[in-house]
């Protein structure tokens, strides 16, 4: 027993410093450019030191808070609707060969083509508001989940299936019982990818054209020179993405109980 | 009294164009609280012949007749416990076992009820709520064992239960597995390539042909119950596994 709590607790530490490692690059790498700011008397309109982007943080709070929360909104709306169509679609691929074999090129397809050509014809369509922004992230975040569950349902156990074929089981038992929680961890690192280019789609989005969003402070922040703005709000959309990521990683583990034990 | 009849079942396969035979007019029968067992080499189609009956797999000829009625092609009918356990991993062990009471449409609070019964002569007691990856290799086919048993079905087949199991724990399973019977009284149609295996729990074996398989001779075991590990030494048994050996051999 006592071996076991001291590999217990050996484990949590290994596990703090792995994530101290990163941080700790990153802080040295802040350190250097600091320290070379100073040295180099680089303009701050070139490249602001981040001592600066963090006081700009601060003092800018309030609104970059104003633009975050309609990147936020667009970002999670997107990815709700990606997740719910990219399933649909999956199960429907799912329900006969031939529909896989007429989609999944096309999926393939869609996602060569460039988001940044088809950005400004969804603001030509729908207009300034919100709705076109949400589409693109929908639209960036569909292809990682679609393909993803698609393979998950296709990845079923062939010997689980006849168990439950063997058991006289219908379509939608094999479908509710197997297929679905059987494609869930495919299904989640769809979300995992999609999560990540969530709040990217929304600011490329707003990037285009609107007149509220992260997007929009960035293009604002670059025309009038506010460079330390500028890194201010790459600070805060970094930020945004990996709190969508985390909320996405702690679902799976609520989700998915038994990838955690043993 | 015969309860299932295996009738002249044939099965050709086509694969890369190629016709492979994998039964050939097979027949055999399974009597009410009678352990049957086939044997024969890996590859003779021993597991496909179990598809068969328990209808997952059509016969090209032949049927299947369950109390003189045919039921060929159709699943639900006998429990079936496949060679990996395939327990879910995202079910707990209890939920795990109740599975095939569910697809009978027995609701799960009461499945559970009804499997907690067994939970201790099947060695998973405070295993219960635990997922199957914690589980030993004995464990999860003694969890598939009570998944298979569970439904009460009329008759069961376990295609090699204990074939990718250690040596060890195959003989503490094949003594426990005994037991179990003992207790069930439910005919048991096993598959197996053990030949120890088969002579030390079975009432008769069917010997099977490598491909494409046929029945080459039925032996009866002429050992009492309840039996015990003792009959693994006498010279019935000996002479039988020769027989067996010389036959498959």
């Amino acid at each position: 027993m006592k071996r076991f709590a001291n590999i217990g607790s050996l484990k949590w530490i290994s596990r703090w410093f792995n994530g101290l490692l990163p941080v700790s690059v990153v802080l040295m790498a802040l350190v250097v450019w600091e320290i070379s700011v100073y040295l180099f008397k680089v303009p701050a309109w070139i490249l602001p030191a981040p001592t600066k982007v963090f006081v700009t943080l601060i003092q800018d709070g309030p609104l970059i808070m104003y633009h975050s929360l309609t990147t936020i909104k667009e970002s999670v709306t997107g990815l709700l609707l990606a997740t719910g169509t990219a399933v649909t679609l999956a199960v429907v691929m799912d329900s006969s060969r031939w529909v896989r074999k007429a989609f999944y090129p096309l999926l393939i397809t869609s996602q060569t083509i460039p988001i940044i050509a088809l950005a400004p014809l969804f603001l030509i369509w729908f207009g300034y508001g919100m709705l076109p922004k949400v589409l693109i992230v929908a639209l960036v975040c569909f292809f990682p989940i679609a393909v993803n569950v698609s393979d998950g349902f296709r990845e079923v156990n062939p010997e689980m299936m006849k168990l439950m074929k063997a058991n006289g089981a219908k379509g939608r038992h094999i479908f509710w019982k197997v297929k679905l929680p059987s494609s869930l961890p495919f299904f989640f690192s769809g979300m995992r990818i999609a999560a990540t280019y969530s709040v990217m789609g929304a600011v490329i989005g707003e990037w285009l054209g609107g007149s509220r969003g992260l997007g929009i402070q960035l293009v604002r922040a670059a025309q009038s020179y506010r460079t330390d703005l500028l890194f201010a709000v790459i600070v805060v959309i970094v930020l945004l993405s990996l709190l969508v990521f985390f909320i996405v990683e702690m679902l799976s583990r609520v989700m998915m109980p038994w990838n955690n034990q043993s | 009294m015969t309860i299932l009849r295996v009738n002249q079942i044939s099965k050709t396969y086509r694969a890369q164009q190629k016709n492979i035979q994998a039964l050939n007019a097979v027949s055999l029968s399974i009597g009410k609280k009678e352990f049957v067992s086939v044997i024969g080499p890996s590859g003779c189609g021993k597991s496909t012949l179990l598809n068969i009956i328990a209808g997952i797999e059509r016969p090209d000829q032949g049927d299947i007749l369950y109390m003189d009625q045919s039921v060929t092609g159709k699943t639900g009918l006998f429990g079936y416990m496949p060679q990996n356990d395939v327990l879910m991993p995202w079910r707990t062990v209890l939920d795990n076992v109740i599975l095939g009471l569910e697809l009978k449409g027995v609701p799960k609070g009461e499945a559970r009820q009804n499997a907690e019964h067994y939970l201790e002569s099947f060695g998973l007691i405070g295993f219960q709520h635990k997922y199957p990856g914690s589980l030993s290799g004995g464990m999860r086919q003694r969890a598939n064992f009570l998944r298979t048993v569970l439904p009460e079905h009329p008759l069961l087949l376990l295609d090699e239960p204990f074939g990718k199991l250690d040596a060890i724990t195959r003989r503490h399973m094949q003594k426990w597995l005994m037991k179990r019977w003992e207790e069930l009284q439910v005919p048991v149609l096993l598959i197996t390539h053990d030949i120890d295996e088969a002579l030390f729990l079975s009432d008769r074996i069917y010997m099977m042909s490598s491909r494409p398989g046929s029945i080459k001779k039925m032996i009866t075991v002429p050992f009492d119950r309840p039996r015990n590990s003792e009959i693994e030494y006498s010279l019935t048994f000996m002479e039988l596994k020769r027989e067996i050996t010389g036959l498959l051999l």
